[in-house]
């Protein structure tokens, strides 16, 4: 076969075409793969923006979850503390029995230095005699009723208290 | 009238009543009162709260509640006095050899008294207490309640005597004497009460006193020896050593027992400078000094050859006896 004019411009054509069309191709290609990319990275900002919304969101709860926690600890603290003040026995030997003694606790007369009862001289009609053991009367000195009035005799005297040195 | 006598805690106890009927009661009353005390209170008992708290210095101790109110009661003492009536002097006296019954001491005359560890003046301040019944003695301490419990435990059986009968009774445990007062008692007689250095004494004077509480404390009474050395059992707390015997013996009044007595232990203490505290706090009393004076302060009778000590204090120059009053 050979080659002419009209063979010459089938080619042309041919390559022209193939071209045209190579070319449209990788156009397409070219736009396809840029619009996928440009897909790709509205998707990942919009992914971003989510995230960075969830990220504040979980900032926003951790805050406040840190607060209540910190709210919580000063509570339990100041209980602690509280608790600490008054403490609770270490030691536990003693059988758990209550005395009625302690009731009379409260009732004790001011244990502050100061004044007290008045004092005076011994001559309050007490004539001697000392205190009798055993709860039998003290030393007596009564008085005896004369003529025909009865008078209610006087008390007996009370017996000294000793107050010696301790 | 009627009185009795017993003994408890190492000591006598006197109990007169104007109601004879009711001493028998009164009697028994003070017993149970003084069985507490002493099952919580003394130093000389294995088995006391006292002992245990002491052998724990340093942890908190469940106590009778009864021993965390004599504690308070010995603070309230030491908070008065700046320290000098000090409830933390278990440690000096057992080093000074008083690590038992004062009636056993005498089993170890031969030994030498150590070298008393004094605790602090303050020190007191560090001892742990809760009412509902749990006690701390600060680490390295040890409680003696010597100084107090007795003045404490006759202010507590007047309360016990006045709440359960209500009538007029007189309390001396070994010399701290506490009133009772009668629920209606008008233009009563007061109490008199014979004074001496030593039990069993014949009385160096007679008083009557109305109400509140009276206490005589001395550095004649309550002595032992160590290898030849004297000692009683009146310490100073900033020395862990016996007081100067500047005066034999001091009684001294106050609205209660624990009073009189916080102030007659505090003027031992003190010594020369007794006379001045005990004015400035308003405190009827009588000092017997070594050489057998007499001063009195506040409105306590004159006896003969008695000095008032506030005219020393004001005219220190008219008596050369002054001048110990006055010293320091």
């Amino acid at each position: 076969m050979s080659y002419t004019a009209k063979t010459r411009d089938r080619y042309r054509l041919a390559v022209a075409a193939v071209s045209g069309l190579a070319t449209f191709g990788a156009l397409t290609a070219t736009g396809l793969i840029a619009g996928a990319a440009a897909h790709d990275y509205e998707a990942q900002q919009a992914q971003k923006r989510a995230d960075d919304l969830a990220a504040k969101k979980a900032y926003r709860i951790a805050k406040k979850q840190r607060a209540a926690l910190i709210k919580a600890n000063k509570v339990y603290y100041a209980e602690l503390a509280k608790q600490a003040e008054k403490p609770r026995v270490i030691l536990r030997e003693r059988r758990h029995v209550t005395h009625v003694t302690t009731q009379y606790v409260g009732g004790t007369a001011s244990g502050y230095v100061g004044s007290g009862g008045s004092v005076s001289g011994g001559s309050s009609g007490y004539s001697g005699g000392s205190s009798s053991s055993g709860g039998s009367s003290g030393g007596s000195s009564g008085g005896s009723s004369s003529g025909g009035t009865t008078a209610p005799p006087p008390p007996p005297p009370p017996p000294p208290a000793p107050s010696s040195g301790s | 009238m009627s009185a009795t006598t017993f003994e408890a805690l190492g000591t006598y106890v006197f109990l007169a009543s104007r109601r004879p009927a009711i001493l028998p009661p009164t009697q028994r009353l003070a017993a149970a009162v003084l069985s507490d005390v002493d099952r919580t209170c003394s130093r000389f008992r294995e088995d006391s709260d006292l002992t245990r708290a002491n052998r724990q210095a340093g942890s908190w101790v469940a106590v009778d509640p009864l021993l965390v109110a004599a504690v308070r009661a010995a603070c309230s003492a030491a908070e008065q006095t700046g320290g000098l009536v000090h409830p933390l002097l278990g440690r000096p006296l057992v080093q000074l050899g008083y690590d038992r019954d004062y009636d056993e001491l005498h089993v170890l005359a031969d030994q030498p008294a150590g070298e008393p560890t004094p605790p602090g003046v303050d020190s007191w301040r560090e001892i742990g207490l809760d009412d509902d019944g749990a006690l701390r003695v600060p680490a390295g301490t040890a409680l003696d309640l010597g100084a107090t419990a007795k003045a404490w435990a006759a202010d507590l059986i007047a309360a016990a005597i006045a709440g359960e009968t209500g009538t007029g009774a007189i309390v001396s445990l070994g010399g701290d004497i506490a009133i009772a007062p009668d629920a209606d008692g008008e233009d009563l007689p007061p109490w008199p009460i014979e004074i001496s250095t030593h039990p069993g004494d014949p009385a160096e004077t007679t008083v009557a006193l109305d109400g509140g509480g009276l206490a005589t404390s001395s550095t004649q009474v309550r002595r032992w020896a160590r290898a030849g050395v004297h000692l009683h059992h009146v310490l100073d707390p900033r020395t862990g050593r016996p007081a100067d015997p500047v005066w034999h013996a001091v009684t001294a009044t106050g609205p209660s027992a624990t009073a009189a007595n916080t102030a007659s232990t505090a003027s031992i203490v003190l010594g020369a400078d007794a006379p001045g505290w005990l004015e400035a706090h308003d405190v009827t009393a009588r000092l017997v000094a070594a050489d057998g004076r007499v001063v009195t302060t506040g409105s306590w009778p004159d006896e003969p050859g008695s000095s008032q000590a506030a005219e020393l204090l004001e005219h220190p120059g008219d008596d050369h006896r002054a001048q110990e009053v006055t010293a320091r």
